[in-house]
């Protein structure tokens, strides 16, 4: 009895950590793909006009000139002729109850120019999504697209914290819960790590059963203050859902409102009046904001459209993790009077600008395409550290008892190579499913854990020795049919992207195939070489055997 | 940042052939042999000189907040491509840790196992 039980516990040990680095693996390489969730949304939404060129004036922000690819050619416009297209839209829509209205310019990252608004609360107390129109120049004259509904990129970065099929609160505990763990295990392995600077340029692979540990070490150490940065800021996201009866305790049981007013303060918007009131035009007060500020504006938004209190506020470009310290980050001006209003500076005090710097250093929005690469590459080594520790653990495990650890086996390869098969086929998923089908967006998330379940199954059903390589094909070939089914399906292909010069879309799929290259030779070459190794496979080999 | 990316890259690959891992491969790199002891601590001297340098020209390029972000991402980029080089033109034999390694081991430097 006494020797059941103990070995049910060893199980539930064993489990518990497994199920933490795979937990671990999810949120790192979910979170990873999300630093391009706006590159992801524009190849999501092929609709959505291909991207326009910007040529910003160094001196006078004013002149910045955008130019839009068109069947006759590139037509080019100005920054205030788009504003005021955009407005136009806008007022042609006659959505005055939405609660606002917003016209973004084209970035290097969304380019685009686009329009959008959120609808009021339903009766219920349910907040409608924000709703969008893309500005297109392709016949020449400008039109405005609305493209198909898809989770894009935005929600498969949302997994990462959010966790999609459970409760907000209960993911939060969890991911919260993991963030933890993680950190506890980053700072004790430095410390248990004695020689880590004897070991700091170390990798023998294909070599030694010491490889796995090797990539492991290497993988942590090299990024080891991203590792740190990310796990510690990533907590901070959620030191209020962790700390909700300190807040209580101070404000009361409906006291958070008020507890994140006093901790961020900003410029409180005058309420809505009900009294209408005509908007005075946009462009010179965008043009009198970018004298200010010398900055390029590119996200302009109107607070309670056609209230005598409407608030127009024009955002400031982040440039630095810093963004927040004291400086302005939008302008504000009184849309029924073109008055300049106060309260565009974050008044937040060292508490807050820390935590509100550690939240910018997290999610990287400052940084530009080349930064954003490192933050990706930072991230990969994180989803490498994860990985090959995992393999690490279960090999050194197989060397002493090697059938008990088939199932583990089996669950890892599930894990480690059945997720990346999972996002591609919610990218197929977003080109195979018809654009107007209303539960669309919603069904392109269970395709993603459909596939996953599905690579579970197949671990489950083939022979051991053969799962890591049948995977690894599956991945890549599941990965070289997300630009296939591109090109069969929209006219946003490569032939299109690269000859228009849209770096956004080709990249995307060019970064697809990178995918399955590197996952082809996995399984082809790496496979090969770790098997001849005595690598993964080759003892379970022996076990089934 | 590429003057930053090119010292990080240099700086790392000096401290890489200052470690003892790789003892085999700095002393066929420097001719006439000079005392290893030597060569170990003007390598990772000037390693870690470099290093700092290239964190003080991050700064003095983007400032404290953008420049040290840079720093860090560009730390892992070169560290990685010098471990794949050393990794990648590592002589046959190479130093192993005895009672660490899970090769027999006969000596200090022992054939690789391939």
């Amino acid at each position: 009895m006494k020797t059941r039980f103990r070995a049910a516990m060893a199980q539930l040990h064993r489990w518990a950590g497994i199920l933490f680095s795979a937990m671990m693996f999810f949120i790192f390489l979910t979170g990873t793909v999300g630093y391009f969730h706006y590159e992801i949304d524009r190849w999501m939404e092929p609709e959505r006009p291909l991207a326009m060129d910007r040529q910003a004036s160094a001196s006078d922000p004013t002149q910045t000139i955008f130019s839009a690819p068109s069947a006759g050619g590139r037509i080019t416009v100005t920054q205030a002729e788009l504003v005021e297209l955009g407005f136009r839209r806008l007022h042609a829509l006659a959505i005055q109850d939405a609660i606002w209205w917003g016209v973004i310019l084209p970035t290097g990252r969304n380019g685009n120019t686009w329009i959008e608004w959120q609808p009021p609360r339903r009766p219920d107390g349910h907040r409608p999504e924000r709703r969008a129109e893309y500005l297109s120049f392709a016949d020449g004259e400008p039109q405005w697209i609305r493209p198909r509904h898809t989770g894009g990129g935005e929600a498969l970065y949302r997994l990462h914290w959010k966790l999609h099929y459970l409760p907000e609160t209960a993911a939060y505990w969890i991911v919260g819960l993991c963030t933890l763990l993680m950190l506890v295990g980053l700072v004790s392995g430095v410390i248990i790590h004695r020689k880590i600077f004897r070991d700091f340029f170390t990798l023998r692979l294909f070599r030694s059963s010491r490889s796995w540990l090797d990539l492991h070490n290497i993988t942590s150490v090299m990024s080891l203050p991203f590792q740190l940065m990310i796990v510690y800021s990533g907590l901070i996201f959620f030191a209020v859902t962790f700390m909700t009866p300190i807040v209580t305790a101070q404000y009361g049981e409906d006291g958070a409102r008020t507890f994140y007013r006093e901790a961020f303060p900003e410029a409180e918007a005058e309420p809505k009046t009900g009294t209408p009131a005509h908007m005075v035009p946009v462009v010179p007060l965008l043009h009198a904001a970018q004298a200010e500020t010398k900055t390029s504006i590119g996200q302009l938004y109107l607070l309670y459209p056609g209230d005598k209190n409407a608030r127009l506020s024009f955002y400031l470009p982040e440039t630095t993790p810093g963004h927040y310290r004291g400086k302005p980050h939008k302008i504000l001006y009184r849309a029924s009077t073109g008055e300049r209003l106060e309260g565009g500076n974050q008044l937040y005090g060292g508490a807050a600008s820390v935590e509100k710097t550690l939240i910018a250093l997290h999610e990287g929005l400052f940084a530009d395409w080349r930064l954003r690469w490192l933050y990706i590459f930072s991230g990969l080594l994180g989803v490498g550290m994860i990985g090959t520790g995992a393999i690490y653990w279960l090999r050194k495990r197989q060397a002493r008892d090697r059938q008990s650890f088939a199932a583990v086996e089996r669950f890892y390869a599930a894990v480690l190579v059945g997720l990346p098969i999972g996002i591609a086929a919610y990218f197929c998923a977003n080109r195979l499913i018809p654009a107007h089908w209303s539960e669309r967006a919603d069904w392109e998330m269970h395709c993603l854990f459909l596939a996953w379940m599905l690579t579970f199954a197949y671990t489950w059903l083939r022979p051991l020795e053969r799962i890591w390589r049948g995977l690894l094909l599956l991945a890549a070939t599941a990965w070289s049919l997300v630009p296939l089914v591109n090109a069969v399906t929209s006219n946003r292909h490569l032939g299109i992207s690269l000859a228009n010069g849209d770096r956004v879309l080709a990249g995307f799929d060019l970064s697809a195939i990178a995918v399955a290259i590197a996952f082809g030779l996995l399984a082809i070459y790496g496979y090969r070489r770790a098997y001849r190794s005595n690598g993964i496979g080759s003892r379970a080999v022996a076990a089934e055997g | 940042m590429l003057s930053v990316f090119v010292s990080l890259l240099f700086a790392q690959l000096l401290l890489a052939l200052s470690m003892a891992r790789h003892a085999p491969l700095t002393q066929r790199l420097v001719q006439p042999a000079a005392p290893y002891e030597r060569l170990k601590r003007g390598t990772r001297l000037s390693g870690f000189g470099l290093l700092l340098l290239s964190l003080v020209v991050a700064v003095l390029d983007s400032g404290p907040g953008l420049g040290i972000t840079w720093w860090l991402g560009l730390f892992p980029l070169s560290g990685m491509i010098v471990v794949i080089l050393l990794e990648h033109g590592q002589p046959r034999s190479r130093v192993v840790v005895p009672g660490r390694d899970s090769e027999p081991v006969s000596g200090r430097l022992v054939e690789d196992c391939e």
